[in-house]
C-alpha cells in the first residue's frame, strides 16, 4: 500500500484530506508544519506528499525544496494543495517544482482524479 | 571701511534722514515679510497669490520708491554713497538672485513631495495587494472543509443519507460554491482595480474551451430541461487569448443563460464566429429577458441593490460586472440585448490574436 505524507496546519482540512486518501486506499501520515514534514520525510520513505503552502514557519515551497535535498526523496511526487488560488498561482507553484497543483476549496472529484494518477 | 561723503557718515545719514529711514523701512519690511512667507510656506501655509504679487512686484516697488527720488531731496546724497547705493539696489538683487533661488528651492520641495506621494500610493497598492492575497487565503481555508466534507457526505462515503439529509447536504454544497464564486469574483475585481490582473496569452482551441464550460452545466440544464446548442464557425478554431478571461466570460454568461431560461423547453444557443480580427461569441437564451430600465444596472457590481424587485437579478452576483471588465481589459467588448419576456443575448468580442506583444500590468 502506498504511504502518503499530508502536510496541513488546519486540523479540519487535515481530516478531510486524510479521509479522502484513506477512501482511496492509501495509508496516510500527517505533519502540521513544514519543519515537521522535513523531519518526517528524512526518517521515513513516502510514496507521495500532499503539501499545503501557507504553513507556520517555513512554507510548503521551502519544505518541498528541503525534502528533495535528501537523495531518496529527490524524485518524490509532491502535490500542492493550497488556498493560494488567485490567477497565476497555479503557474507559480508548478514552476516552483510541484508535480501537481490543486486549489482549495478542494474539488473532491478533481482531487480523486489527480490522486488516481499516483496510484500504482 | 568707512564710506564717507561730504563729511557725513552713513550712520548719520541713516539716523537723521527720514527719507532714507523710510526706504530702509520698506526694504526691511519686504525682507521680513518674505522671510515670514518662506517660513509659513514651509509649514504648508498657503498665502494668497495677490499678496505675493503685491509685495514682490518690481513695478510696484519702483512706484513706491519714486517719491523719494526727486532731485532736490537729500536722496541725491545717497546715490554717491556706495553702501547706500548697494542698499537701494538690494531689491533688484533680491529679484534677480534671491527670488529665483527661493523658487528653485520651492520647486525641488514640490518634486520631493510628489515623489513621496508616489511612494505612498505604491505602498498603499502593495498593502492592498497583500491584504487581498491573505483575505483570499483565509476565506478559502474554512470553505475547504465546508465544501469538502459536504461533498464526502453527498458521495455517501459514510453511508446512505435519507432524502432530507441529502437535500440539506446539497444545500450546504450549493451555498458553499456560491460563496466561493463570490469570493473569487470579488478578488478578481479588486485585482483589476489595483491593476494587478496580468493577462497571459496562449493559443486556445475555442470549440474545446466552449465544451469545457458546457460540461459542468449539463446536469443543471438537463434538470431544467434546457437544451444547449452550439453554432460554431469552422473558420474560427484557435484564438490567442488569456484562458482565464475567456473561461470566466463563457462560464458566467452560460451559467446565467441556463439559470434564467424558462424551465421545460428553454434553448440556450452559443454562437461563435469570426468578425474581422475579432472572435464574436454570443450566448442567447429564451428566458425571462431583461427590462429596459434594468439594462443599465446589469453590469454594475451589485445590480440587485436599489432594485424594486431584487429577485430578478438574484444570483448573478458579481459575474457580469467582472466578465465585462475582464473582456475590456483583454481589448474586447461585452454587451447585452434583450426583449423582456422573450430572452436575452449576451455577446462579447475578443481579439483573435491578442497581445503577442502587449502585457497589461
Amino acid at each position: 500500500m502506498m504511504k502518503v505524507l499530508v502536510v496541513e496546519d488546519n486540523p479540519l482540512n487535515m481530516e478531510l484530506v486524510t479521509e479522502m486518501l484513506i477512501a482511496q486506499g492509501f495509508i496516510t501520515e500527517g505533519a502540521n508544519d513544514g519543519e515537521e514534514a522535513v523531519r518526517m520525510a528524512e526518517k521515513e520513505a513516502y510514496d507521495l506528499i500532499v503539501m499545503d503552502i501557507g504553513l507556520p514557519g517555513i512554507d510548503g515551497v521551502e519544505a518541498t525544496k528541503r525534502i528533495r535535498t535528501k537523495s531518496r526523496n529527490k524524485f518524490i511526487p509532491v502535490i500542492a494543495l493550497t488556498a493560494f488560488a488567485m490567477k497565476g498561482d497555479m503557474e507559480r507553484f508548478l514552476k516552483a517544482g510541484f508535480d501537481a497543483y490543486l486549489s482549495k476549496p478542494i474539488n473532491v472529484p478533481e482531487f480523486m482524479k489527480v490522486i488516481e494518477k499516483y496510484k500504482e | 571701511m568707512e564710506p564717507k561723503n561730504r563729511g557725513q557718515s552713513v550712520t548719520e545719514i541713516v539716523l537723521y534722514n527720514s527719507f532714507v529711514q523710510l526706504i530702509l523701512f520698506i526694504i526691511l519690511s519686504i525682507a521680513v515679510a518674505e522671510a515670514l512667507l518662506i517660513v509659513l510656506s514651509y509649514f504648508r501655509f498657503s498665502f494668497p497669490m495677490w499678496l505675493d504679487e503685491l509685495l514682490f512686484n518690481p513695478t510696484l516697488m519702483i512706484v513706491l520708491l519714486s517719491p523719494f527720488t526727486t532731485p532736490d531731496s537729500e536722496l541725491s546724497l545717497l546715490i554717491f554713497d556706495p553702501t547706500l547705493f548697494a542698499l537701494l539696489l538690494s531689491p533688484v538683487a533680491y529679484f534677480v538672485l534671491f527670488r529665483p533661488w527661493v523658487r528653485r528651492i520651492a520647486l525641488r520641495k514640490k518634486e520631493e513631495e510628489m515623489r513621496i506621494e508616489k511612494e505612498r500610493i505604491e505602498y498603499a497598492r502593495k498593502v492592498k495587494n497583500e491584504f487581498l492575497t491573505n483575505m483570499s487565503h483565509e476565506l478559502r481555508t474554512p470553505l475547504n472543509s465546508i465544501i469538502g466534507f459536504s461533498e464526502l457526505l453527498r458521495q455517501k462515503m459514510t453511508g446512505v443519507l435519507d432524502a432530507k439529509q441529502e437535500h440539506y447536504v446539497n444545500n450546504i454544497l450549493t451555498s458553499g460554491n456560491t460563496l466561493l464564486a463570490v469570493i473569487s469574483d470579488m478578488l478578481d475585481l479588486s485585482n483589476i482595480d489595483i491593476g494587478k490582473m496580468e493577462l497571459v496569452f496562449e493559443e486556445i482551441h475555442l470549440p474545446e474551451a466552449i465544451d469545457e464550460t458546457i460540461t459542468p452545466l449539463k446536469e443543471k440544464a438537463e434538470k431544467q430541461k434546457v437544451r444547449i446548442e452550439k453554432k460554431l464557425d469552422p473558420a474560427l478554431e484557435f484564438i490567442n487569448a488569456d484562458r482565464y478571461v475567456l473561461r470566466k466570460a463563457l462560464v458566467n454568461l452560460l451559467h446565467n443563460a441556463v439559470k434564467f431560461s424558462k424551465d421545460e423547453g428553454g434553448i440556450v444557443t452559443i454562437t461563435a464566429q469570426k468578425d474581422g480580427d475579432m472572435a464574436r461569441i454570443s450566448i442567447s437564451d429564451t428566458g425571462i429577458g431583461i427590462r429596459e430600465d434594468d439594462m443599465n444596472r446589469l453590469f454594475t457590481q451589485f445590480p440587485h441593490i436599489d432594485s424594486e424587485t431584487p429577485r430578478r437579478f438574484e444570483g448573478t452576483g458579481l459575474g457580469l460586472a467582472l466578465s465585462k471588465q475582464l473582456v475590456e481589459l483583454h481589448g474586447g467588448k461585452l454587451w447585452a440585448k434583450s426583449m423582456f419576456g422573450e430572452g436575452s443575448t449576451f455577446t462579447f468580442l475578443l481579439p483573435i490574436n491578442a497581445g503577442k506583444t502587449v502585457e497589461i500590468k
